[in-house]
């Protein structure tokens, strides 16, 4: 709201020095948006933006009032016009409220004898300063009455208003309306009623938010009514929303005008200033409809409970006094009766705060209570995640934030029969980021992209963060799965003179998944060939863990015809793991196993076997068959060529034995092998190899 | 036959002269021929034990001694000196020796988000003080968003922050608060102290300062007794150990719809006033919509953009560069 720091000022009973005033807009917790110098005065322009809560101060007299009792001053009302203050008598309007639930007051009033002119210097002066653009002496002093009350009013020609009556009503279906500035609307949907002002003949405004075409008044006019109603917020807010219009006065009315201020106030006020500044003379008093009256609330407030909310004792007289200087009625035993004008104060809460801003909160001591103490902890997940990202970002992977919304297309891309379907926006800002995105790999891909448009020859980025599904039972908005994502390509160091530089490949990707698997403790995962959208079918595997038959992730590499990459020219390789379904792997504490001490006997195997044989069902076969002092066996050498027949391969493994409490006999190692070769025979019709 | 005294004598000045000579020896070539000269099968100290023989028998252990003490002398100078040119003379690297300043070859070490390292930050902090941290929804019911936080479909605040809907009428959380009904379930009853970091939503236009999804941190202390000077406490805590210890705070009245008394918070650093977070007291109405009593319970709860701290903290004047993710721009942090 625009005002003028003279204007303010006459509403103080003495003044205040411009810098004091400019400090206390804050405090009393209204922000200068903007203030400049008012030409050719010493005072000040300031636009400042009035909390939503308090409506009351959409008026220059709701922020003189606070600034009044910030400064412990007196607020000095306006003076009215006694002629008309004191009339009374029948008055030529009826009104009537067809409509009480969304217009709880409505106060017309008749003035004669109008002479529309342009308003006096002053007037237009003040209007000017602060934005607004002075029209006739009469529509003039209705804004200027509602940016001093925060009451909306609205002049009609009384002349225009057939059958001299006003009714509040609904807004009937086969009824249309055009509105000042030449907007034609309906009544809209049944059950979001549309209020409006009509007269005998039909509506003659847009109740709270627009006069109606014919409606204003016109230099010719002589009888004026004067309007000053309320209305329901939640109403004119739809309302104005569905038409797609907003003015000073839809502004006020949505967010609450207090209906106890619109006679004894704005209406008042308002013909007095038409009575001296256009020669209008009351005809009649004014007709108030007001079928239930709001009173004001009163709250009990007890001392000990604002004290113990502001972790600062405030004695009962600082709350009275505090109280008192916003107009409450405050008793000795602070029974506060709150004025009306305080929409906000729907709880005793508010009373809290308002002391707290009297007070002041930077009186209010920066210390901590002594309470109950809580344990400091993460849960799981989060510790995980902690855990993981420790390790993926000391090996090379830049951790990344990615928008967690895609492309149509791209989700689709990625979309298999198994999905579960995906989450779509209504309102996207764009089709880019249209749907909740089921793989962190696509981001991860353009975050590899960006940078090898960069220059980079080494990616590896990784994210951790949710992928969303639809719940098949529709209780909750999305199912939201944390997973961990990376990808990597290109060589594996950036520059290397040694010559031992090399392209990363599948391997290297898949010991990253098997680092993130002992990191997170997580025993007896295997690695399953698979097809899945997103990954190639020559490189892509599932891990799945014992006792799981649903895969907690994936490794392979990406597939560009899923997964655009362009301006890749290397191979990219990514995973996805759940992370809910690794935390479940999660060994938990370690338990202590003695070490071996005894005597070891390692022994080599190379083994001639089928070219398409996996790998992971001989070593399983190996770990199985080779009885308890197999202490472990790793594959040493994979060989094609020559010395294998075609079709074939040769796999080198070397093994340990030992047994926890004697040495082995070479006897005993050699049988062992040997029975080993020979279920490897019968298994995989594998041959020692020559 | 000469007397002891004048052989002893002999003696030690031959000695003085060796010694003298040695520690003025510039070269280990020169130290070798004063090494003969003096201790070598012929050298002078060595041919003084033969002239023992000219001394008088009992004058013997007395010359004896004199000659051993020259030889000692010449030896240790010998060796000092020896000490010393080698010292001097520099390291002696073989044919195979490595050029130590080449390259290394390193493992590239990664990096860890802007974003994460002040969320890390924050949970060290939190952790400290007896919070606990989970994650809660993203895709929200309007009630946890806005309905439980005081604001129902009608009211203005909805304005302040537009909103993404999906298509089964939830919608994506504009604000970390709406934990705020979960975590009061979860961690009921009180005393309880919750935080959550995360992903929120809003239709804002990107520029270099809005981005339509960006991350917060919201907090939440609830006691029997816990107040605003709690609240005014922590924040402090939390503040100076992201921004320094020279900072100063200050507490504007405000307005959020689910806190009462509320309070904008401006924090004075690096020679400005930055608006930077809201606060306040939680509001009795939110208390009930979790089942918990207002006459029982109080508590403050506050929200931060992460972002905004990001930025302020290592000088980053675009929110977009956070969501590029150059690796030019990440290792920088």
């Amino acid at each position: 709201m625009l005002i003028t720091t003279p204007w303010l000022l006459q509403y103080l009973s003495s003044s205040v020095a411009h810098d004091a005033l400019m400090e206390a807009f804050p405090r009393i917790g209204l922000e200068i948006e903007e203030s400049h110098k008012l030409e050719g005065t010493e005072g000040y322009v300031a636009d400042i933006n009035v909390l939503a809560n308090r409506p009351d101060m959409l008026g220059i007299i709701g922020i003189a009032r606070e600034v009044a009792a910030h400064f412990d001053l007196k607020l000095k009302y306006p003076t009215f016009n006694e002629a008309v203050a004191n009339a009374a008598g029948p008055s030529p309007l009826s009104v009537q409220i067809e409509a009480p639930d969304l217009c709880p007051r409505y106060v017309g009033r008749v003035m004669t004898g109008v002479k529309v002119a342009r308003s006096p210097k002053w007037l237009q002066e003040l209007l000017t300063s602060i934005g607004q653009r002075p029209i006739s002496n009469v529509v003039d002093i209705t804004n200027f009455v509602m940016l001093e009350w925060g009451q909306p009013l609205h002049a009609f020609d009384f002349a225009n208003v057939r059958g001299k009556q006003i009714i509040v009503r609904r807004m009937r279906p086969d009824e249309k309306m055009e509105l000042l500035g030449g907007k034609t609307i309906d009544a809209g949907k049944p059950g979001q009623p549309t209020l409006v002002i009509a007269d005998a003949t039909g509506p003659v405004a847009l109740a709270g938010i627009m006069g109606g075409k014919d409606s204003e008044t016109r230099d010719s006019s002589t009888e004026i009514l004067v309007e000053a109603a309320n209305f329901d917020a939640p109403t004119i807010r739809r309302t104005r929303k569905r038409i797609d219009v907003s003015t000073e006065s839809s502004f006020r009315f949505e967010r609450g005008v207090d209906p106890n201020r619109t006679l004894d106030g704005a209406m008042t006020r308002a013909c007095s200033l038409i009575a001296e500044l256009c020669g209008g003379k009351p005809v009649g008093g004014a007709v108030d409809a007001y079928p239930s009256r709001l009173e004001p609330k009163v709250y009990s407030l007890a001392p000990s409970r604002v004290s113990s909310n502001l972790g600062t004792d405030v004695d009962a007289p600082t709350i009275k006094r505090s109280l008192e200087k916003l107009e409450m009625q405050v008793t000795d035993d602070l029974k506060v009766t709150v004025p009306t004008w305080r929409i906000d104060a729907t709880d005793v809460v508010v009373l809290t705060e308002d002391v707290a801003r009297l007070v002041g909160y930077d009186n209010l001591s920066m210390r901590p209570t002594t309470q109950a103490p809580t344990p400091g902890r993460r849960s799981a997940l989060d510790q995980l995640r902690f855990e993981l990202s420790s390790y993926l970002s000391s090996v090379g992977y830049l951790e990344s934030r990615t928008p967690s919304l895609d492309l149509p297309e791209q989700v689709d891309a990625l979309q298999s029969a198994a999905s579960s379907p995906q989450v779509k926006l209504v309102n996207p800002m764009s089709r880019e980021h249209a749907v909740m995105r089921t793989s962190l790999l696509p981001s991860l891909v353009r975050v590899a992209e960006g940078n090898v448009r960069r220059g980079t020859k080494t990616v590896r980025a990784y994210e951790m963060d949710r992928v969303y599904h639809l719940p098949a039972d529709k209780k909750t908005g999305a199912v939201e799965r944390w997973m961990l994502g990376a990808v990597a390509g290109g060589m594996l160091n950036e520059y290397d003179w040694t010559g031992r530089n090399s392209a990363i490949n599948f391997y290297d990707v898949k010991g990253s998944v098997e680092d993130v698997l002992d990191v997170v403790g997580a025993r007896n995962a295997r690695f399953e060939p698979t097809t899945r959208a997103g990954f190639t079918d020559d490189a892509c595997a599932a891990i799945v863990v014992e006792g799981s038959t649903d895969p907690l992730g994936y490794v392979g590499e990406l597939d560009r015809r899923a997964i655009p990459m362009d301006r890749i020219d290397f191979k990219l390789f990514g995973f996805e793991l759940d992370l809910a379904a690794l935390l479940r792997t999660h060994a938990g504490v370690a338990r202590y196993k003695p070490l071996a001490r005894m005597p070891a006997a390692p022994r080599d195997l190379a083994i001639v076997v089928k070219k398409d044989q996996p790998y992971q069902p001989i070593e399983r076969t190996i770990r199985e068959q080779a009885g308890p002092a197999l202490e472990w066996v790793r594959l040493i050498d994979v060989y094609e060529g020559k010395q294998v027949p075609p079709g074939y391969k040769s796999l080198a493994f070397r093994m340990l034995f030992r047994a926890p409490d004697r040495t082995l006999t070479a006897e005993e190692v050699q049988t062992t092998v040997d029975q080993l070769v020979r279920t490897l025979a019968d298994q995989f019709a594998a041959t020692l190899r020559a | 036959m000469p007397g002891v005294q004048e052989t002893t004598d002999r003696v030690r000045s031959t000695a003085a002269a060796a010694v003298a000579a040695i520690e003025r020896a510039g070269t280990v070539e020169e130290l070798e021929s004063l090494r003969i000269k003096y201790l070598g099968r012929k050298g002078e100290i060595t041919l003084l034990t033969r002239s023992l023989g000219e001394v008088a028998p009992a004058d013997r252990p007395a010359v004896g001694a004199a000659v051993n003490d020259a030889k000692n002398a010449a030896q240790a100078a010998l060796d000092a000196r020896k000490t010393a040119l080698d010292a001097s003379a520099g390291p002696k690297r073989s044919a195979t020796a490595l050029d130590v300043t080449l390259p290394a070859t390193r493992r590239p070490v990664g990096t860890r988000h802007p974003l994460s390292q002040v969320g890390e930050e924050i949970k060290s902090i939190f952790l400290g003080l007896g919070y606990a941290y989970d994650d809660y929804p993203e895709v929200e019911t309007e009630f946890n968003n806005f309905d439980s936080l005081g604001m129902p479909a009608w009211h203005p605040a909805r304005d302040m922050q537009d909103s993404f809907f999906t298509e089964t009428g939830h919608v994506l959380r504009t604000h970390t608060t709406s934990f705020q009904m979960h975590a009061m379930r979860q961690f009921a009853p009180p005393p309880m102290r919750v935080f959550t970091i995360g992903r929120c939503y809003r239709r804002d236009e990107i520029d270099a300062t809005h981005y339509p999804m960006f991350h917060q941190v919201d907090v939440i202390a609830i006691d029997r007794g816990i107040s605003f000077c709690d609240l005014k406490w922590t924040l402090f805590q939390m503040l100076r150990a992201l921004l320094g210890n020279d900072i100063d705070l200050r507490f504007r009245p405000s307005f959020f719809p689910f806190t009462t008394p509320s309070a904008e918070v401006d924090v004075f650093y690096r020679g400005r006033w930055m608006e930077l977070l809201g606060s306040g007291m939680i509001h009795p109405d939110v208390f009930r919509k979790a089942d918990l009593d207002p006459d029982v319970w109080q508590g403050f709860a506050f929200g931060m953009g992460i972002e905004r701290i990001a930025m302020a903290r290592h000088n980053i004047d675009d929110i977009r560069l956070l969501f590029e993710n150059d690796e030019q721009f990440l290792r920088q942090f």
